[in-house]
């Protein structure tokens, strides 16, 4: 195998590139980064083999963004993906008030105005999750690095990587039967994390 | 009854206004003369107010314009809607029902020709054959008109507000592919249960086996024309309704879909908001298999040994011997210069003032290897017991093997 790759790898010319950027967690976005994705796109079987050779799962998908996928993380990974998960859902869940359809979440211009209103909507739930106005802001600078956010202009817009989120979601609100989750336990999910 | 030719040279006369008023029947089915009056403003502010009653005097008149049964209000001519409707595509929505009914009767139709083939009536074949070929100009006219409709509905919800809350927005499309794309896709089914494709078939076969029949009992050739043409006909709408369905699929079904992903999405993320604000964020959400990364950390590549030898093994590679000298004898005391330093010293002391100390040492120890000599000359340069001085011009001193280009040092006494 790895002789098979060795004469292809002079093609690969963002290689290291890629590699930096997937390495330390962050996601490509078709959109964001269409130099990186054309390359990426174009050698995507030699990528994805060279990569699983070293041991790293590279997954590309349809809807334009691509990630090393891991099965396990440190528990402030955990907690960070969790608050991410609580933010967006307060996003989708704020639009979806306002009426926009949730697919069309790319073309969404999310300002310090909106956003403000969103905490200010939420202040007791963040709170809860010891979230201040400052950290939501600070929360979506880091979003930013990892590829589910772009900023532009005092203003974030959410990247195509946020379907892995909403995925999620989709799926945990399946996996729960409404009833169970009205009343006391959840009997069919397991604890594997470890405490926040 | 109106006169086609008033009605046509009205219609061209007012055609701004008859667009208007054949869009704005959408909304409204009826208008108030004073209604009417106020859009004619609005269409035109530079006419007068008896310039613009005498346009709707023209169109009532020319019966463009009907007058309702009851009170003043008027209404688009139903001719006159359908018209414009068609020439400016902005047709509502069919039933499917309608078309189920016409696709139906093709094979009433077909029946008729087959009938009127073995009966050799050829009255029958030829108003059977006429009926055929109105059913496909009706069905073919209905599906363009329906596929110019279920566009515009896509447009139309597309470019709603945004703020419409999706549900509303998407009403209209929902309705069309429940009431129309379904039903019309069931019916365009290849399989044992669609009617449309099964029955253009057995019309167009019936077609074909009559234009044989004619031509073989020797008929004149614009009925076997004729005929030829409506079995054409019968081939094109095939073609037709298979685009236009695919069409109107294509047009509703991401919008359809759009607001399915936006309904579970909505209701899967309320549910999980409920469960993090009734018992905590981790709480809620353990179980999901939320995006992680690692954190960053700098990796290095060594090559290990086991390597090395594998390569070493691919390449056949042989190291090169390198043997070590063997251990060599130690001088002896009579090999080495020996030399006293102190009285070197003396004796140089003695000789001072030296104008070039390398010429003295050659002169004194000439015995001595040239290495040795130089090694002394450069100690004794830098003995601080005399004082040492440079020559400005550049000489030679010759020593045993070597001659050496220098400006020579010379040395004296402390002052």
């Amino acid at each position: 195998m790895t002789e098979a790759l060795s004469p292809a790898l002079p093609r690969l010319k963002h290689l290291a590139e890629l590699f930096a950027w997937f390495n330390a967690g962050r996601h490509l976005n078709r959109v964001s980064d269409p130099a990186l994705w054309r390359e990426l796109e174009q050698e995507r079987d030699l990528y994805q083999a060279l990569f699983s050779q070293l041991g790293y799962q590279l997954r590309l998908d349809e809807r334009g963004f691509a990630w090393f996928h891991f099965d396990e993380a440190s528990s402030t990974i955990n907690r960070t993906s969790r608050q991410f998960a609580l933010l967006f859902m307060l996003i989708f869940e704020a639009r979806a008030d306002q009426g926009a359809p949730l697919g069309g979440f790319s073309s969404w211009r999310l300002d310090r105005e909106w956003l403000a209103a969103l905490h200010e909507g939420n202040r007791e739930l963040l709170r809860a999750e010891g979230l201040g106005e400052d950290d939501v802001q600070a929360l979506l600078e880091r979003s930013v690095y990892y590829g589910f956010t772009e900023q532009d202009n005092a203003a974030w817009r959410l990247l195509p990587a946020v379907w892995r989120y909403l995925e999620q979601f989709e799926a945990l609100a399946a996996q729960l039967d409404p009833r169970v989750s009205l009343d006391g336990g959840s009997p069919d999910l397991d604890e594997n994390e470890e405490p926040a | 009854m109106a006169n086609p030719r008033s009605l046509v040279f009205n219609l061209h006369q007012h055609w701004e206004l008859v667009e208007w008023l054949v869009q704005f029947s959408r909304q409204q089915p009826a208008f108030e003369p004073r209604e009417l009056l106020d859009l004619q403003a609005r269409m035109a502010p530079q006419k007068s107010a008896e310039e613009r009653e005498a346009q709707l005097r023209a169109l009532v008149n020319a019966d463009i314009l009907q007058a309702l049964p009851r009170g003043e209000a008027l209404q688009v001519n139903p001719l006159v809607l359908e018209f414009v409707r068609g020439l400016t595509r902005e047709h509502e929505l069919g039933l499917s029902a309608v078309l189920q009914a016409r696709v139906q009767a093709i094979r009433e139709a077909s029946a008729r020709l087959l009938e009127g083939l073995q009966g050799a009536d050829t009255d029958l074949l030829r108003r059977a054959a006429g009926q055929l070929s109105e059913l496909f100009r009706q069905i073919a006219q209905q599906l363009d008109q329906d596929r110019h409709a279920i566009l515009e509905l896509a447009e139309h919800a597309k470019a709603a507000d945004s703020q419409m809350p999706a549900e509303r927005r998407y009403r209209e499309v929902l309705q069309a592919y429940d009431d129309y794309v379904e039903p019309m896709a069931a019916m365009m089914d290849s399989g044992a249960d669609g009617t449309f494709y099964r029955h253009l078939e057995e019309a167009e076969q019936a077609l074909d086996l009559c234009v044989e029949r004619l031509s073989v009992q020797g008929s004149l050739y614009t009925q076997r024309q004729a005929m030829r043409q409506v079995a054409f006909q019968a081939k094109e709408l095939r073609r037709l309704g298979r685009e236009v369905l695919i069409q109107c699929s294509d047009t509703l079904l991401p919008l359809r879909e759009e607001l399915r992903q936006h309904n579970s999405l909505s209701s899967a993320i309320s549910l999980l908001l409920g469960r993090v604000r009734k018992r905590g964020l981790s709480h809620a959400l353990r179980g999901a298999e939320l995006p992680l990364w690692r954190a960053e950390r700098p990796r290095r590549v060594q090559i290990g040994d086991q390597l090395r030898e594998i390569m070493a093994q691919a390449r056949d590679y042989q190291p090169a011997r390198q043997t070590f000298p063997d251990e060599a004898p130690a001088l002896a005391d009579a090999e080495l210069e020996r030399l006293d330093l102190n009285e070197l010293h003396a004796r140089l002391h003695a000789s001072l003032p030296v104008p070039s100390l390398l010429a003295w040492l050659h002169e004194h120890y000439g015995q001595c290897a040239d290495a040795t000599l130089l090694r002394l000359y450069h100690q004794l340069i830098a003995e601080p017991r005399w004082r040492c001085e440079q020559a400005d011009e550049q000489g030679s001193t010759d020593l045993k093997h070597l001659r050496v280009h220098h400006y020579a040092h010379g040395l004296r006494q402390h002052d």
